[in-house]
């Protein structure tokens, strides 16, 4: 469990982060999103105690993170921008993480092989950007953490990589119970694989959702009816959003499908969808309620 | 303290990789300097250049200096280089490792990288010494001063590196900071002196500068070791300042903001000590520009121009960008207070301009021409301590003479004129002043004729006769040998006469004529040699030596000199004799003179050294010329 509060940093008297306060489970995918310049890569740093926050605690397993090498054995953190010791080989950088990282499993390293299929010997600064963001991945699932803390982590991979790591993510989330944060400015890149996923909009927490939860509570509706829109209907559901094409009305609704269906289905419908809702959408309808464009925070 | 387990393999093994390749220089280059240079001199047939009591340091010095100076801030720089760049520092602080540990690993690793190759140095000069008997080269202890000296001052470099970057974010400053941090106590001491001496009118800034400056910079006191003149009590202090580096260093980089990695300074508490610290010396360097124009405007302008420069330098490197305009509100409260320290300094509050000890409450007084002098007194010196009430009290009249008269404009014909009063109650008081000294003869007179201030000038007015072997005149032009008076009854009316002479001698005859070129030495019987100037102004002396027929050698006289040569200035710099022996060939402006009066005026001339674009080149028969430079007015009295 990660758990975050009140957690507030600034750069030259001015505020990044202000009173973060939010908890990752142990075993769930975690996405924070956010524009860029909105404190992600910041938030992170605090995370995996590179950066010390001026006020609020950051706690994993109830301890604190900072200079707590007990903590930190236990975590990786794959940054935006890559660094890897000048001049050394995959091999060099294997044998360093081996030393640093407890949990580090050489059989699953020499497996990890195969599947990444880049040479030990070959010097990473010799690797393309996305190969270098391979070999991160690579040494970071060697180490076994119980936490990955991942920035922008499939910036410059290719679909087919995409996916194998993405793969490699939930495997480890689902054998052995891996916790992980991963930012992204951009939804779609992270909706398939997050639990749970937190808006961070100019260095404060907008809004945090289950993603099950989400997709199971809003729906979108078409419907049409012989003659009105009967009003008590529209009285008794929670329309966050209302469309008229013609006759039929879209209507985005909250509240359970079933409930929803049995409540529009008892006024006898001519016409009756409902729709699935990506993910994005469900954020423009329900930050669009609370006053924000949607457009300008996730981009 | 931290525990050897807590040394990660795979960190130092990075360090060696990225940083070993300094020890390696650092141990190629002890190596080629002094023993391979050794063994080069062991195999050629010439004898050893360098003398071994002078030590190790003499061999090849320049070069062991330049790597001992640039070798452990390099390595300080590099091993700490992780600090200073955004993707290291996240790279490295999102590892399981305590600063702690990060930091003893790397300083550490950098110790052994450093001290490894001076321990080996030492070691194959000592294999050296042993196998080819080196003791008429050097000598055991000699590397023992070589280990010390090279460890000490290396240590302290690179744990004064190490301290600055914790303290910057940036590699560039990181260098550039930690040469200043070096250099900044004997620096800012010297441009306050040199400030106090253009506000403070009597301000001795030779005799404070004099005071072993050197030791408040190691990078200059490092320079002693050529002679193996730092002691081992500063190679203590330097390594105990390394130890409060290195234990400073690692308490603040527990408090470390590593976001701050590419700010030039990274504590915030640092930055305004660095920006108006900068402000402060680029503005007295600014008014040591300026330093000797005669113009106060001038010299407020360069105060001001330095300390805009130096306030618009701390701003560009804090804020990365030249342009700064927006920063001035910080330099207005800065301007207000340098403006109020140099109201107060030109107002004077504390009375140092106008104070004058009271001539009761002085013990004695040195008067002399510098502070070298009086730093480094030794008995025969020609200024000396004055005791007597009467001369105490002329000299603190001449002191209240000058500082009622002020500061003087520039010109010719002033000299320096140094005051140390020791006071009854142990205290001193130093004061220094470039007087127009025939302005004051009436109140130099009395002191410089006064006998007790002749017993200081001429030891040898406190000589008894019967303590003197042998008496001897010594000239340039003339054979000495025959000048000897030897016999004690001679040596007693010699010296009753030349006692006589010196005690009428006025402040006017006190100064060689240009004739005057010998010198009268004492031999005592404890062995000590005694010296006085001969001066044709001896009267009574002269007149003796007349009946003797020794006078003709022991003086210059117009009969001796085949002629004098008078030339224009040409190009000025140089030698004098160089430059007296190429305005005489070029055949413009030069006058030689052949007449006896002429010549006789010439010799009996008094003039101050250094003035006037005119040379004389007095020719003896028989010898080299003496050349003096000389006014303008004398030319005219000799050339007409």
């Amino acid at each position: 469990m990660i758990k975050l509060q009140e957690v507030n940093k600034n750069f030259h008297k001015q505020q990044v982060l202000h009173d973060i306060t939010f908890q990752i489970k142990d075993g769930s995918i975690y996405g924070l999103l956010g524009s860029n310049g909105a404190g992600k890569t910041t938030l992170l740093k605090i995370i995996v105690g590179i950066l010390k926050q001026e006020k609020g605690s950051v706690q994993i397993e109830g301890q604190k993170v900072f200079e707590n090498t007990d903590v930190k054995k236990r975590m990786i953190f794959i940054p935006d921008s890559l660094y890897f010791f000048p001049h050394y080989t995959i091999e060099q950088m294997a044998n360093f993480y081996q030393n640093i990282y407890p949990s580090w499993d050489q059989e699953r390293f020499v497996q990890l092989r195969e599947m990444f299929g880049l040479d030990i010997k070959k010097k990473v600064s010799q690797f393309s950007k996305g190969m270098r963001r391979q070999v991160a991945f690579w040494l970071a699932f060697s180490a076994m953490p119980d936490i990955l803390v991942l920035d922008e982590p499939f910036d410059g991979l290719d679909p087919v990589v995409r996916r194998k790591v993405k793969n490699l993510l939930i495997q480890d989330v689902a054998d052995r119970e891996m916790t992980v944060l991963i930012s992204s400015h951009n939804l779609r890149e992270v909706e398939d694989i997050c639990d749970y996923v937190g808006i961070l909009h100019k260095g404060s927490i907008l809004l945090e959702k289950d993603l099950d939860e989400l997709k199971a509570d809003i729906h979108k509706v078409q419907v049409a009816f012989r003659n009105h829109v009967p009003a008590a209907l529209k009285k008794d559901l929670s329309i966050l959003h209302e469309e008229k094409r013609g006759s039929v009305r879209l209507w985005i609704v909250r509240g359970a499908e079933t409930e929803v269906s049995k409540l529009i289905e008892s006024y006898q419908p001519i016409v009756y969808d409902l729709l699935p809702l990506t993910l994005e959408e469900i954020f423009v309808y329900e930050m669009g309620g609370a006053g924000y464009n949607v457009e300008n925070i996730l981009v | 303290m931290w525990k050897t387990s807590s040394f990660k393999k795979e960190v130092t093994k990075q360090n060696f990789r990225s940083v070993g390749w300094i020890g390696i220089i650092y141990l190629i280059g002890l190596l080629f300097a002094m023993p391979l240079r050794i063994m080069m001199e062991l195999s050629s047939d010439r004898p050893f250049q360098f003398l071994h009591e002078n030590g190790l340091f003499q061999i090849n010095f320049e070069i062991q200096q330049v790597m001992m100076i640039i070798i452990p801030v390099l390595l300080g720089i590099f091993l700490f280089r992780y600090l200073q760049v955004k993707e290291t520092s996240d790279f490295v602080h999102s590892l399981p490792l305590k600063r702690t540990e990060l930091y003893h690993n790397n300083v550490w690793n950098g110790m052994v990288i450093l001290v490894a190759p001076i321990i080996i140095n030492a070691a194959v000069m000592t294999i050296l010494y042993i196998s080819f008997d080196l003791s008429y080269v050097y000598s055991l202890e000699d590397i023992w001063y070589w280990l010390g000296g090279t460890l000490s001052v290396t240590l302290l470099l690179f744990f004064a590196a190490v301290f600055v970057g914790m303290v910057t974010g940036l590699t560039a400053v990181h260098g550039v900071l930690t040469y200043i941090m070096l250099l900044f106590p004997a620096g800012i001491t010297v441009l306050l002196y040199f400030a106090m001496n253009q506000f403070l009118y009597g301000f001795s800034e030779n005799y404070y500068m004099d005071q072993n400056l050197h030791q408040l910079s190691p990078l200059v006191d490092s320079l002693n070791l050529y002679n193996a003149s730092l002691p081992a009590s500063r190679m203590y202090v330097y390594l105990a300042i390394g130890a409060a580096f290195y234990g400073l260093a690692w308490k603040i980089y527990q408090h470390r903001n590593m976001e701050m990695a590419g700010q030039a300074i990274v504590y915030g508490v640092l930055r305004p000590i660095f920006k108006y610290g900068l402000t402060l010396c680029m503005m007295l360097v600014g008014g040591l520009y300026f330093q000797n124009h005669p113009n106060t405007t001038w010299i407020v302008f360069g105060y001001m121009a330095g300390a805009v420069s130096g306030y618009a330098i701390a701003e560009m490197v804090l804020q990365k960008t030249w342009r700064v305009f927006s920063a001035w509100k910080g330099f207005i409260g800065y301007a207000a207070a340098a403006g109020l320290v140099f109201l107060l300094l030109q107002l004077d509050i504390t009375g140092f301009e106008q104070r004058v000890p009271a001539a009761a409450k002085v013990d004695r007084v040195f008067i002399g021409e510098g502070s070298y002098s009086y730093q480094n007194n030794h008995p025969y010196n020609e200024s000396g301590y004055l005791n007597e009430n009467e001369n105490i009290q002329a000299v603190t009249k001449l002191h209240k003479q000058i500082i009622s008269s002020g500061s003087e404009e520039y010109r010719i014909g002033r000299r320096n004129l140094f005051l140390a009063y020791e006071m009854k109650n142990g205290e001193t008081m130093v004061r220094e002043y470039m007087i127009p000294e025939q302005d004051y003869r009436a109140y130099l007179d009395p002191i410089y004729e006064s006998l007790e201030y002749k017993a200081l000038k001429y030891p040898v007015m406190k000589v008894e006769p019967e303590n003197i072997d042998r008496i001897r005149f010594f000239t340039d032009y003339a054979s000495s040998d025959k000048l000897v008076v030897a016999e004690p009854e001679e040596i007693e009316t010699l010296m009753s006469r030349l006692k006589q002479d010196l005690q009428a001698e006025t402040y006017e005859d006190m100064i060689p004529s240009l004739g005057d070129r010998g010198d009268i030495s004492f031999l005592l019987d404890s062995g000590m040699e005694v010296h006085i100037p001969m001066k044709r102004s001896y009267g009574q002396l002269n007149e003796w030596l007349k009946q003797k027929g020794l006078y003709e050698g022991a003086v210059l006289t117009d009969e001796d000199v085949s002629k004098a040569v008078i030339v224009h200035q040409n190009e000025p710099g140089g030698p004098i004799y160089n430059e007296f022996k190429s305005a005489a060939a070029s055949n413009e402006h030069v006058w030689t003179v052949k007449d006896n009066q002429k010549i006789k005026l010439l010799l009996n001339s008094k003039e101050y050294q250094g003035q006037g674009r005119y040379f004389v080149g007095i020719y003896p028969k028989g010898g080299e010329p003496l050349i003096y430079r000389i006014s303008e007015d004398l030319v005219a009295r000799v050339v007409n």
